[in-house]
């Protein structure tokens, strides 16, 4: 496996605001990595120092490229879809498809048109005639259609109902994701990606705050619900977060041995969610 | 095609504009003829058709020529308002509606996307101008031998090769001389185009005023009102100079067609080719056009 992205010291300020302050990661090729965290985190900010679209201080390389500098090349091997890069309203579906042919030497127009015949798109109408969740199945199937080594997708499903969410993560994992593929993703609404994603950034205040692999993560860290008499016991392997529910609390280790957690209640894998609450609360604590 | 032609035909696609103005004008041009209408020459001087036809053959092909001329002109000065807003939204209308960043994450450097608006700009829209100049020349020609041959006078009179070829000359000698006059304020509107937060407009038009005002209240002079009134209308002053008179006939319409005949529409063209102003004109275009460049290929899209 290779190295896609090769991020060090990567930072960037805003005034007397730390954007990304000294950020470092690094992402594998064949990968779906959660870029997550909370609103002003610096997800976008890294997000468009990674495809040259801000500048940034440190060292930050991406199919080998300098992004700043030579994004128009690093663009044959990258697509991205932010809910900031809308598609211009004016243009008609067929003229979109004529233009991103003619111009992107990786895109391959009929694997576009497959996906469009599956969605209520027509190729006559004119983007500004189409539904929201219509426009992103018809960027999604243009993005699809590229032969990219690197996909970015920052909010993707925003503002889409819950039917389009499923299916637009479903079509991205099914039919597009292959091993020579990569992925990096950021969203709010984690539920909706943790079983897609193969690892896991979380960013807060400018920092990298947990950086693993999602089986990494199964294994060292556990949910689990502890029966009320166990609950002081519990402490004593100092839980890195705690709450109440349904005449039991819930707590969240890291690095405690199973059988250890087992006597104490029911064990289960946290859900990213609840990983991402405890990790952020406890990098500001 | 390649790919620059194919970030041309974008435009296109966006810009209506650009064709639809041409096919208004010479809409409107064929309804005026079609209803009677066009009166040729200044005050409908051709319309005396009897009159028309004792004037020597030398001073009527000049007046044709003079009249061929003149509707060029209404053309190109439609199509300069065309250039003149299209530069202003050429690199404004995407950030506006906000699909730059969609167009920016396909493989296309900034420097061919500002290129090939430019090239709209200041190649394709002169380039339709001449054609809609060209259409304009043959509707009134064929309106005007129709009214000919309604007095009598034989209708092939428009047609004359020499006046239609002349007419397309003066049409392409004046575009192409447009096009290096405004090539400077085109660069300007597209750099103001390119940066503005929004209003490209107001930020295009307010600093030189802006300068202009600052330097007459201030200093009392004006140098920046002469310089940019001097760049926007100066060209028109070079244009349709009148040559030495030599009123040899009679009468009120023989003289005022001798006038008329003694227009040059090319003027002193010559002395603009011969000009600095010229060059420098040329440079600090293409130094507006680099710096446009650099404002899209470095500016901040999202912030």
């Amino acid at each position: 496996m290779t190295d896609l992205i090769v991020a060090r010291g990567l930072g960037k300020s805003f005034g007397t605001t730390r954007a990304l302050d000294g950020v470092n990661f690094r992402v594998e090729s064949g990968r779906i990595v959660g870029l997550i965290g909370p609103n002003g985190a610096g997800k976008t900010t890294a997000l468009k120092a990674l495809l040259g679209l801000t500048r940034f201080e440190g060292e930050l390389s991406v199919l080998g490229l300098n992004p700043y500098l030579q994004r128009h090349r690093l663009m044959q091997d990258v697509c991205f879809i932010a809910d900031v890069a809308v598609l211009p309203r004016w243009i008609r579906v067929a003229q979109l498809i004529d233009f991103v042919a003619a111009t992107h030497p990786r895109f391959r127009s009929e694997v576009c048109e497959h996906f469009l015949s599956r969605s209520d798109v027509r190729k006559s109408s004119r983007v500004k005639e189409l539904s929201k969740g219509m426009v992103t199945q018809l960027h999604l199937a243009l993005v699809m259609a590229i032969d990219a080594k690197l996909l970015v997708l920052d909010e993707p499903t925003l503002g889409l109902d819950i039917l389009m969410r499923k299916q637009f993560y479903e079509t991205l994992l099914n039919e597009y994701f292959d091993e020579q593929r990569t992925i990096l993703v950021t969203t709010h609404q984690v539920e909706e990606v943790e079983h897609i994603l193969t690892d896991l950034l979380f960013i807060d205040r400018g920092r990298i705050v947990l950086d693993a692999a999602m089986d990494e993560v199964q294994e060292s860290y556990a949910q689990v619900s502890v029966r009320p008499e166990h609950v002081a016991a519990a402490r004593t392997h100092k839980p890195i977060a705690e709450r109440q529910g349904l005449g039991r609390t819930h707590m969240l280790f890291r690095g405690v041995a199973r059988p250890e957690l087992e006597r104490l209640g029911e064990v289960g894998v946290p859900s990213v969610a609840d990983l991402f609450v405890a990790v952020i609360q406890g990098a500001r604590a | 095609m390649s790919r620059f032609l194919w970030l041309v035909r974008r435009e296109l696609w966006e810009h209506k504009a650009i064709w639809v103005a041409p096919v208004v004008v010479i809409g409107c041009l064929i309804v005026l003829v079609l209803t009677g209408n066009v009166h040729l020459g200044p005050g409908g001087a051709l319309d005396h058709s009897a009159a028309f036809d004792e004037l020597p053959a030398q001073v009527q092909l000049r007046v044709l020529m003079v009249v061929y001329a003149g509707l060029a002109l209404v053309v190109f000065m439609v199509m300069g308002v065309v250039a003149f807003f299209y530069s202003l939204d050429a690199l404004y209308a995407d950030r506006r509606d906000r699909s730059v960043l969609f167009w920016k994450s396909m493989p296309l450097s900034d420097v061919e996307t500002v290129l090939s608006k430019y090239a709209v700009a200041l190649v394709v829209i002169p380039l339709v101008a001449v054609a809609g100049a060209i259409v304009a020349q043959f509707v009134v020609a064929t309106g005007g031998a129709a009214k000919l041959s309604v007095a009598g006078i034989s209708a092939g009179f428009m047609f004359r090769p020499e006046a239609i070829l002349g007419g397309i000359s003066i049409a392409l000698l004046w575009c192409v001389t447009a096009v290096l006059w405004y090539a400077p304020v085109i660069s300007y509107l597209m750099l103001a185009s390119a940066w503005a937060p929004r209003g490209p407009f107001l930020w295009a038009v307010l600093p030189p005023v802006a300068l202009w005002v600052l330097e007459r209240v201030v200093v009392g002079s004006e140098y920046v009102g002469d310089f940019i009134t001097e760049r926007l209308f100066g060209l028109y002053g070079l244009l349709g100079e009148r040559r030495g008179g030599e009123d040899v006939l009679e009468g009120d319409f023989q003289s005022e067609m001798t006038e008329l005949s003694n227009v040059d529409p090319i003027g002193s063209l010559r002395d603009f080719y011969g000009s600095p102003e010229l060059w420098l004109g040329v440079a600090a275009a293409a130094a507006l056009l680099a710096a446009a460049i650099w404002v899209r290929r470095y500016r901040d899209e999202t912030s």
